[in-house]
């Protein structure tokens, strides 16, 4: 039976300035009390709070997977739970054996043996001599390093050393098992024996706890996960929900980013193809800003950014066909003072399955936009994508200043131009010198284009357009 | 597997119904007492110091004797001249002396570095930190056995009479010693990982201390108030002197064991309330 109990758990870190750490200051804000105690006050006591107030249990049985960032508080927490950091605040109770497997081998001498130092570091980690010499045969066995053990440890390669040290630590009964992911193994032919003594050590083991910033890593190995964030944890339970969660929370950001690069370089090209303007230099260093004005139908992601769904679904996938978007009268529509936008749908001759298209079809686009203030050249556009993947941008021909009021512009695919597949059409806004978007509506329409099954035909061509081209096969 | 972390709720609980249950902070008694009884590892620890430094030499240990040899020799010549000592007397007064010294000034120049030089281990399990103490003390005591052996060959060369039963008083003297050497080696350590400025003034302390302590000449060359001041009022006097007496056969004072009990006690008070206080804090400070 193997138990952790951490109650409201803190830990924080002074932070020693070069001349704080020192004795001088010390005595010397003795002796002149008031005005360097003010500045002791504000300047003495730098401490970086790793932990604060963490209650968790753990039993028998729990494989535990610690995700977050760097910093997030992940190795402090598992050397708390190991004693070697007592909590500043709170109570840390454990029942069971404790292993932790920070370092590969605790007091490690390069001068001594490798048979000394598996005596030294085995009565480190709380074995007796007898415990040590009656394991010696199998650590020998499993580290292959024969003759060597009795030269001293500084002969070895840094992945002899780990395969003594690795054979060592898993000797013993691991009890509660703590783990940084960095506990690496030597050599592929030894990582790979290494791998399967690792999975048998953790079999036996009552609890394992591990910390890592792969959610890879920690679905293969633990049944129950925890993600911690500037020392606080922020989400726990099953593995799978977690890890899902944390890759969300991981992968938002990049694809935000993404996204917003590519609609900045396509919006770029597209207004200086026009009247050779300079592609939106004054853009560059703004950033998509996370929703703040975010209502029920579409959120604001700033810079003209529009989401019409929460990131995180598009990501995982839960996202269904859409034909028509429209935001009525009453309703703030997505835009800013000088338009906004009315409403966006697909046109297609078979009206009753807007869903799934043929490709054969001709796929009008379609967007009603109001222009509120005069004296902009504006440039509507479409971005379409297949799955993630940037298919086109299209904008009129030719394009001029638009008075107030509204206006209805389509765009025609034609037929048989696209591939098969989840296509998905952003609707935007912008106006060419100075260049600015107005509004930019991501996922505005989602369509599926699915393959015919004809007799004959190839399946799974690839590439995001199968335009027909002109061909000539002739015999010469 | 779908069990949900929860937060608990009342610890007492859970505490009372698992007897198997315990807390991961350790106190400074325990510390103190885990330590002590963990005697094969501080053991071997203190042993494995020893040995390294002699690792590939020939005459391995023996180097610090023969440094030792060579020093009270030449230093004993030079000085029985100097303060017009008869040199089968003075010898063996100053190679008792060095061998206490050494064994005195070690333990406080090493037990600076004590936590320091402990971190790579404390900071990768969980650790008594008394066990680094007891083997800096055991190491040093392994280091005192070697020296003894140019004291042994000074005294049969040159006044054997001083081998007898007053001589075995060293060994209590000895104990006390090392009893203190436990509380300054911790004492030091936690003040000299906090306060990183301290090594330093240790190391030149002692070097002033080495001469203005009667190392070099006998106690009673001073007398009156220069006496008092160096001697009577030098701890290190009495330190030295409890083991150094009997090794030149005299009987120690018996203020000097007065002062080291004192000081057993007093630094066993000190260290004990220090680490009692700090001891959670040492694996911050690292």
């Amino acid at each position: 039976m193997a138990t952790i109990i951490l109650e409201n758990v803190s830990a924080q870190f002074p932070i020693y300035g070069a001349q704080q750490r020192s004795l001088r200051k010390a005595i010397f804000q003795r002796a002149t009390g008031g005005s360097i105690e003010r500045e002791g006050k504000n300047g003495e006591r730098i401490t970086v709070k790793a932990l604060s107030d963490i209650s968790l249990t753990l039993h028998d049985g729990d494989r535990v997977g610690l995700l977050g960032h760097n910093g997030a508080g992940k190795s402090t927490l598992l050397k708390l739970m190991a004693g070697i950091y007592e909590p500043v605040s709170g109570t840390i109770k454990v029942e069971g054996r404790i292993t932790p497997l920070f370092d590969t081998m605790p007091g490690l001498d390069g001068e001594d043996t490798g048979y000394e130092n598996i005596i030294t570091s085995g009565m480190l980690v709380g074995m007796t001599r007898q415990q040590i010499e009656a394991k010696i045969p199998e650590i020998e066995e499993f580290c292959e390093l024969g003759e060597y053990l009795t030269l001293p440890v500084r002969t070895y390669s840094s992945g002899m050393t780990m395969r003594l040290g690795f054979a060592l630590v898993t000797a013993f009964d691991p009890g509660v098992l703590l783990m940084d992911e960095g506990f690496g193994t030597g050599d592929q032919r030894f990582a790979e024996r290494a791998e399967a003594r690792m999975k048998e050590f953790i079999g036996r083991s009552r609890i394992m706890v591990l910390a890592s910033h792969s959610d890879t890593i920690i679905r293969s190995m633990c049944n129950k996960a925890i993600i911690m964030e500037t020392g606080k944890i922020i989400a726990s339970g099953p593995v799978n929900e977690i890890c899902d969660q944390y890759y969300e929370s991981v992968h938002r950001a990049a694809v935000i980013a993404k996204r917003a690069t590519q609609l900045k370089q396509a919006a770029a090209i597209a207004a200086s193809s026009f009247d050779g303007a300079e592609p939106g230099t004054e853009n560059e260093t703004n950033e998509i800003i996370e929703a703040q004005d975010k209502c029920d139908a579409w959120e604001d992601a700033g810079n003209g950014v529009f989401r019409l769904d929460d990131a995180s679904r598009i990501i995982s996938g839960e996202i269904r066909p859409r034909s028509l978007v429209s935001f009525p009268s009453d309703m703030r529509r997505p835009g800013d003072d000088v338009a906004r936008l009315c409403s966006a749908r697909l046109l297609v001759d078979d009206l009753d399955d807007l869903e799934t298209i043929d490709r054969d079809e001709l796929i009008c686009v379609e967007m009603t936009f109001e222009v509120l203030k005069p004296g902009y050249v504006l440039m509507p556009n479409f971005h379409v994508f297949l799955g993630d993947q940037y298919v086109f941008v299209s904008s009129p021909p030719q394009i001029s200043e638009l008075a107030p009021g509204i206006y209805n512009s389509t765009m025609s695919i034609p037929r048989g131009f696209l591939n098969v597949g989840f296509f998905i059409i952003g609707v935007a806004l912008t106006s060419v010198n100075p260049l600015k978007v107005h509004f930019y509506v991501q996922h505005a329409l989602r369509f599926h284009v699915p393959e015919k099954t004809v007799a004959g035909v190839i399946k799974g061509i690839p590439g995001p357009i199968r335009p027909s081209m002109e061909w000539n096969v002739t015999h010469t | 597997m779908t069990i949900v972390l929860t937060p608990i709720e009342d610890i007492e609980d859970i505490g009372d119904t698992d007897a198997g249950l315990r807390s991961l902070e350790t106190t400074a008694a325990e510390d103190l007492l885990r330590g002590l009884s963990k005697r094969e590892l501080w053991g071997r620890l203190g042993w494995l110091d020893v040995r390294r430094r002699y690792r590939r030499t020939t005459i391995g240990p023996f180097w610090t004797s023969i440094t030792l040899a060579i020093y009270v020799v030449t230093v004993g010549t030079v000085g029985a001249a100097l303060w017009h000592q008869n040199i089968y007397e003075y010898l063996p007064f100053l190679v008792s002396g060095m061998i206490v010294w050494t064994l005195v000034s070690s333990i406080i120049m090493e037990s600076c570095n004590l936590l320091i030089a402990g971190q790579s281990l404390f900071r990768s399990i969980r650790f008594d930190y008394s066990i680094l103490a007891y083997a800096l003390v055991w190491r040093n005591f392994l280091v005192l056995l070697h020296n003894f052996v140019v004291y042994f060959v000074v005294v049969l060369a040159l006044k054997p009479s001083l081998l007898s039963f007053t001589a075995l008083l060293a060994l209590p003297g000895l104990a006390l010693v090392l009893l203190n050497g436990v509380w300054v080696s911790l004492l030091f350590g936690i003040v000299c990982l906090r306060f990183r400025d301290v090594p330093p003034l240790v190391s030149s302390a002692l070097q002033i201390s080495m001469l203005i302590t009667p190392l070099f000449w006998p106690a009673d060359t001073l007398t009156g108030i220069k006496r008092f001041v160096f001697v009577d009022l030098n701890p290190l006097y009495h330190v030295v002197d409890v083991v150094r007496a009997p090794l030149v056969g005299r009987v120690p004072d018996a203020i000097s064991y007065g002062v080291m009990i004192a000081m057993t006690i007093g630094g066993w008070w000190l260290t004990y309330a220090m680490f009692t206080r700090f001891r959670k804090r040492i694996a911050y400070w690292s």
